[in-house]
């Protein structure tokens, strides 16, 4: 196994002295994506599902080995892979094309109070025009889902269950497989955000039986503007359209249009062809990283190490769970006295980007009676090193405020 | 001016706010959250019958920007009319407190400012 540290020096802009702990909004990317832009546009540019031409079958060959990979990457088939602009419009997607048909007035939707506001939003705006409700299921002191309220609220029978794999504020790991069972039980489908879980490989829609799972390329180390939406093949070919016009139809006339086939029915017009070929780049990126280093090790190394020497900062709260057990290296923290804006400030005169505010969470600072956090969130390139700068800064900040 | 935000008087004026009260009978009384960052502003301001400010008091909690620009809002104000408010604007502030944040602190810096203009809108 080679050392994970070395990775670094594939992200270009990491090569400045910038310590980077914003991952859970986006990722760095390395060479090769960068590199893969310049390939396409060179070498294969064409309109895709269209030209009989050499150059556009090879556009569309490229397009169509990122759904191959993405695919085997969350192990589904091919024609389950649906892309879109990010994970908000994957979400947006089920909402429209399966929420207006399948949710009807009366109806339960079940959503988490961590859930991230994409998949809060479209579904408040369900069930306003259908006059169905929403139930929220808690989160315990520790964290965690309380799976006995979950289980409680499952006897509504709701329809559809919308749940986070893992906390973009929290760290927290749902027991996704275990949420899947309960819902499945009581006739409920699921729909997965993997925004944060995809970038960690832990995407498995067969093994955990997903009905709906999205995520984005952007937090994978791939492009802005791709985000995937997996739908479970049955349910994918009863549902209506998302948006009309090219590429989504097999025959036009004036008193007759037939759909195309799944997921192709699902990507009306020219679709983001660059960013989606790119993907592949990255999707191959963390594959070669899983296969070749030791990535949970040095993930348990950087979890084990942040929950230690963030204590270390008197008045400092972690807003998670407080062990490296099911959790991913994001830490929400607040620190008494010290504004979350204040903090975020300060470190960035140190070049450390973190995150302050909600991180479109809302409903879940509310919950817990937090007003903002701020928020350092790691990904595979960082050290532990990294860490030991941000609480240099933090100290900064604490004697800055001392007064 | 200053791009380093964090000087000894902002930091002062936001561990120790001036004016940072109450006032139950107030002429004029507005507030303005930040919803981005949770801040929130309630400020109260007391007049006399030519409409010159006589007293002013602030609550909320925010970040120091917007805190301690609040507090030397409220010290510069007393005795000013309540048209001195209508005309402030952002470079009055950033003058006032002698530095200038970033494009992304703009409006921390406005927080007071918008509680004041919504008191007396009303």
């Amino acid at each position: 196994m080679k050392n994970i540290l070395e990775i670094k020096k594939d992200f270009p802009i990491l090569s400045s002295n910038l310590t980077y702990l914003d991952n859970s909004a986006t990722t760095q990317k390395p060479s090769s994506v960068i590199a893969a832009y310049k390939e396409f546009y060179e070498n294969s540019n064409a309109n895709v599902n269209r030209g009989i031409y050499k150059l556009s079958e090879k556009a569309t060959t490229l397009y169509e080995y990122t759904r191959e990979l993405v695919a085997k990457y969350i192990n589904s088939d091919i024609s389950e892979v649906i892309f879109t602009r990010n994970t908000t419009e994957s979400i947006n997607l089920v909402m429209y094309s399966w929420g207006e048909e399948n949710i009807k007035k009366g109806d339960t939707i079940l959503l988490t109070e961590m859930e991230h506001h994409s998949n809060i939003v479209p579904w408040v705006e369900l069930v306003k025009r259908k006059e169905a409700k929403i139930e929220w299921i808690k989160i315990t002191p520790e964290f965690r889902l309380d799976l006995d309220d979950l289980k409680e609220k499952l006897k509504l029978s709701p329809k559809l269950v919308c749940v986070t794999h893992v906390s973009n504020v929290l760290g927290t790991i749902n027991p996704i497989n275990e949420i899947i069972k309960l819902s499945h039980e009581v006739g409920a489908l699921v729909l997965v955000d993997a925004a944060q879980s995809a970038s960690y490989k832990m995407v498995d829609v067969k093994k955990d039986d997903m009905d709906f799972c999205a995520f984005s390329a952007h937090k994978m180390m791939g492009p802005t503007g791709v985000g995937v939406l997996f739908v479970k093949k049955d349910i994918l070919s009863n549902m209506k359209p998302f948006n009309y016009g090219g590429d989504m139809i097999r025959e036009v006339h004036k008193d007759n249009i037939t759909w195309n086939d799944i997921p192709h029915k699902f990507e009306a017009g020219t679709p983001n062809i660059a960013d989606v070929v790119v993907f592949a780049k990255s999707i191959e990126y963390i594959n070669n990283l899983y296969a070749n280093y030791e990535v949970e090790t040095h993930e348990n190394e950087l979890t084990s190490h942040a929950l230690t020497i963030l204590k270390v900062i008197p008045g400092l709260k972690i807003i998670g769970p407080d062990n490296i057990e099911n959790r991913k290296p994001i830490f929400s923290f607040t620190i008494e006295g010290i504004h979350p804006h204040d903090i975020s400030q300060i470190l960035d005169n140190d070049n450390i980007c973190v995150r302050s505010g909600f991180h479109c969470a809302e409903v879940l600072h509310d919950v817990l009676g937090i007003k903002a956090t701020t928020r350092a969130s790691l990904y595979f390139y960082n050290s532990t090193s990294d860490l030991d700068k941000l609480v240099e800064g933090l100290i900064k900040a604490k004697e800055i405020f001392k007064r | 001016m200053s791009s380093n935000i964090y000087q000894e008087n902002i930091i002062d004026h936001y561990t120790n706010p001036k004016n940072f009260k109450v006032i139950k009978d107030a002429t004029y009384k507005g507030k303005f959250s930040n919803l981005s960052c949770g801040d929130e502003v309630e400020v109260y301001v007391t007049t006399d019958s030519s409409n010159n400010i006589t007293d002013i008091g602030f609550q909320g909690s925010g970040c120091a920007l917007s805190i301690a620009t609040t507090s030397i809002l409220s010290e510069e104000l007393k005795g000013k009319s309540i048209e001195y408010i209508k005309a402030l604007k952002y470079e009055d502030l950033t003058s006032l407190i002698g530095i200038t944040p970033s494009a992304a602190r703009s409006k921390c810096v406005l927080t007071g400012l918008e509680a004041l203009r919504d008191s007396i809108k009303k």
